[in-house]
């Protein structure tokens, strides 16, 4: 019963570290080892959908990323996350066809998607991050993010579990 | 010994942390322990840490021993649904019939007059529904929730009462509602259409900084009807066969929902009155009053920690009341009113482990408990009053459930579960009812390639008869039918669902669904005296085929065709209200510039048997919606009409009427508007 009761607050406490606390560092990260085409002095940085980041997003606005500053915006427009650097798509349910109708509707602008819902890479998101042996790691759609001239960098490519 | 317990538990914590650390360097240390910019580590020290995450758990549809549909509120906003009973009537299989006093749902050529959906659980955020007299839920303005409220609605095809205990006999269906962070303000719609129907809502919500999500909403509805001719009372003594301003229906609903972290507390309230144009249960033809007001209120309290990265718990204390009350016109002589009143009260209490804890296997252990406090009935005639029926019952049950899910290789999933359910109805010192049952449900998904899915599906469920059934025929109108058994069924399904790209999906299923016991109401050759009956066996064949394609421009189209046969083996009848075929077709595509969507619907049904041997006609309805997109965000404006080419078409209805099919709605339009602040 003692070791039994003691392990409630420890298991809670090992646990702290949110896994989107670090999804959002990795998306600092990513920011920094991406070219985007465009000159602006703004690097915007979207969630599209539920916000599964709370305040761990938050900290990213106002730091710098090659020359840019970063802005934090949460939006419910597909339209709206055209005009992005980066679009954290959280689409819920996490269905195969709504996420294929939002990358349509993006198609063309100069995006880097990003979800953690499984399997998207797969059909055309630019990252997706995964959980793997309980760390955050992440798979890159090169070939997609070629063609909206999204330039990742060989660092990441290198990081990446799988690109394709 | 709490100082021993602490200093125990402290040290523990430190070894975890230092075993969690042990491979990572000194900086990402320092920034973990101290609560530091985690921004600051390297993409390579990210990939070192070790998180927690919560959302591992939910099932994907693919995966699920059974067949999922999904109906979002984007395709209720697109096709116009008003009520719960228009999204499942696009789903595959299902069909609902309406006989002007209460909406039966139908599945895979079960649809028996009647029963008041009793063969279906339906959850609300994954909570039972089902009331404890009659086993019933609404799926028309009865139900429990506005629909501009849901944010999907999951259907799972096939008995489910291996996790889910009794009712989950011909399916499961699973609302889950918005939360105060998808309404995120204040919103206000109404709508008009035909016979002057009106609905007003006002909802708020929003998610505040302390992460308390919240979400508040009221709305009524009120409808005139119209004037409806019977050709069946086609008499000058009855008004020439026309029920004047009998149709008419009036209902009101509340949602409160509120979470913070792992704990949720909700508040569902829906009202509903409808009057009675058809004369049932052999009242007097257009004679006021014939109504009946149904009232649920359902509270549940819900907490769902997440023990360790591997495992979760899901508990929930539902409080539910139900409370019925009929007037029916009869003229004795004198014209007299007759009341029938029913009150349930039970208190359900559910606890759920899941745990990944075993190297490829998910388990869930549930444990699920009811008790129903009240299952009173009574039927009294109001002046002269004379008491017919004056029964109080109490009942509990009791359900143990196990399922594993084993990942046997990277393309197959083995999924078994079993549960075991005791029911027991405290009936006084006469007759005492108790039954125990095991269900079963075995499903194998095999992926034979990404793109496509098999999945081979065996499974049981049980329905008991209900306190209704088992005791309302102590009235005038209804034999006693205490030896009612238990209905059961047993399924084989197969499932195929391929992906030829990711704009066309294919999906089929043949299944066969043999059912004994089926409970139905019957009728006394010779007085005509109604009774409740336990039927033989029931076996149903068929297959459904699905087709969905998103185009270009967001084009969508979902199609499908379902075929089944229905035989009663003892009487070698098909089942009656039991179609053949059905066809379901949903096309919608942005037009006038992306600002709007258009929505076109199309049902057909063919032809069903009724109660005296007859059938009605087949029919097809189309029903077609124009909505404007977010675009405008804080302004959302639609227009639909329904049965757009005014088909005339019937549906079957119970031995309760006189008629054999009641006559369903010609053409009717609504226009409505949403704004958010």
């Amino acid at each position: 019963m003692l070791g039994l009761v003691s392990q409630i607050p420890a298991l809670s406490l090992a646990n702290n570290i949110n896994e989107y606390t670090i999804k959002a560092a990795f998306i600092y990260n990513f920011a920094r080892f991406t070219e985007w085409p465009d000159e602006s002095k703004e690097l915007r940085v979207c969630i599209y959908g539920k916000d599964p980041f709370g305040a761990s997003i938050d900290k990213l606005n106002g730091k710098q990323s090659n020359g840019r500053i970063i802005k934090v915006i949460r939006t419910r427009s597909i339209e709206e996350v055209k005009s992005c650097h980066i679009a954290f798509l959280n689409i819920i349910p996490p269905e195969r066809r709504l996420y294929a109708r939002a990358l349509r509707d993006i198609e063309g602008a100069n995006v880097l998607t990003i979800s953690d819902a499984e399997g998207v890479v797969g059909f055309g998101v630019m990252i997706g991050l995964k959980i793997d042996n309980d760390k955050v790691a992440f798979d890159v759609n090169h070939t997609v993010a070629k063609a909206s001239e999204i330039e990742i960098s060989a660092k990441l490519l290198r990081l990446a579990k799988v690109v394709n | 010994m709490s100082i021993r317990a602490s200093r125990f538990s402290l040290a523990l914590v430190l070894s975890i942390i230092a075993g969690n650390s042990a491979a990572l360097d000194d900086t990402t240390k320092a920034i973990l322990s101290e609560g530091g910019d985690i921004t600051e580590l390297s993409i390579e020290q990210l990939l070192d840490i070790e998180v927690f995450t919560s959302s591992r758990f939910p099932q994907k549809a693919s995966e699920a021993p059974s067949r999922v549909t999904v109906v979002d509120s984007e395709a209720i906003r697109k096709y116009g649904y008003r009520t719960l009973r228009d999204i499942l009537n696009s789903i595959p299989g299902l069909y609902s019939t309406y006989d002007r006093n209460y909406t039966y749902l139908g599945a895979r050529g079960f649809g028996i007059p009647g029963d008041y959906n009793t063969r279906f659980l339906m959850l609300l955020d994954g909570k039972r529904v089902n009331d404890n007299v009659y086993d019933s839920f609404g799926i028309d303005y009865d139900g429990i929730v506005n629909v501009d409220l849901i944010q999907r609605v999951e259907f799972s095809a096939g008995p489910g009462s291996a996790v889910y205990g009794a009712n989950a006999f011909f399916g499961v269906i699973n609302v889950i509602t918005k939360s105060g962070d998808d309404v995120d303000g204040i919103q206000v719609s109404a709508d008009y259409g035909s016979e002057n129907s009106r609905r007003a809502r006002v909802t708020a919500g929003n998610t505040f900084g302390n992460g308390i999500d919240a979400m508040i909403s009221a709305s009524a509805f009120k409808s005139d009807g119209a004037d409806i001719y019977f050709a069946e009372f086609d008499d000058p003594s009855t008004n020439n066969g026309v029920a004047q301003g009998l149709d008419y229906h009036e209902a009101q609903d509340v949602l409160v929902k509120l979470k913070y972290e792992d704990w949720g507390l909700s508040v569902a309230y829906n009202e509903r009155t409808k009057g009675i144009p058809t004369a049932s249960y052999e009242q007097e033809f257009n004679t006021a009053p014939s109504e009946t007001i149904d009232t649920v209120a359902l509270a549940t309290l819900s907490y769902e920690p997440v023990i360790n990265k591997h495992s979760q718990i899901f508990s929930s204390l539902l409080f539910g009341q139900y409370v019925y009350e009929g007037e029916f016109s009869y003229d004795n002589p004198p014209l007299t009113v007759n009341r029938d009143e029913t009150r349930g009260d039970w208190i359900n209490a559910e606890v759920r482990y899941l745990t990944t804890r075993f190297d490829r296997q998910k388990i869930t252990v549930g444990a699920e408990y009811q008790k129903n406090g009240k299952q009173d009935q009574a039927n009294f005639d109001v002046d002269p009053y004379a008491s017919y029926l004056d029964d109080s019952r109490s009942s509990k049950s009791f359900g143990l459930y196990i399922q594993d899910e084993i990942r046997l290789s990277e393309q197959l999933i083995f999924n078994a579960g079993v549960r075991y359910d005791n029911n027991s109805i405290d009936a006084g010192s006469n007759n005492q009812t108790k039954n125990s049952i095991v269900n079963p449900r075995l499903a194998l998904i095999y992926s034979l390639q990404p793109e496509t899915t098999l999945k081979l599906i065996y499974g049981t469920a049980y329905r008991n008869p209900n306190a209704y059934e088992l005791y309302y025929g102590e009235t005038l109108d209804y034999l006693p039918s205490t030896d009612l058994q238990p209905e059961e069924i047993e399924t084989y399904e197969l499932d195929v669902e391929h992906f030829f790209n990711n704009n066309f999906r294919l999906t089929a299923a043949v299944f066969s669904n043999n059912t004994t016991n089926l409970i139905g109401i019957n009728s006394d050759p010779a007085t005509g005296d109604l009774f409740f009956d336990n039927l033989g066996e029931v076996q149903a064949l068929g297959a459904e085929i699905e087709a969905e394609f998103v185009g270009e421009n967001d084009l969508r189209l979902r199609t499908s065709y379902s075929y089944v046969n229905t035989e009663d083996k003892d009487t070698g009848k098909e089942m009656i209200n039991s179609p053949n075929s059905m066809v379901k077709l949903n096309v919608s595509a942005p037009v006038i510039n992306k600002k709007a969507d258009a929505g076109l619907e199309f049902q057909y049904m063919s032809e069903r048997a009724t109660e005296s041997g007859g059938q009605t006609g087949g029919y097809g309805i189309t029903n077609f919606t124009l909505s404007s997109q977010e675009i405008y965000k804080r302004l959302v404006l639609s227009a639909s009409i329904y049965n757009l080419f005014d088909r005339q078409y019937a549906d079957p209805v119970s031995d309760e009427h006189v008629q054999d099919s009641i006559v369903q709605d010609g053409r009717n339009f609504r226009v409505k508007a949403t704004y958010t602040f």
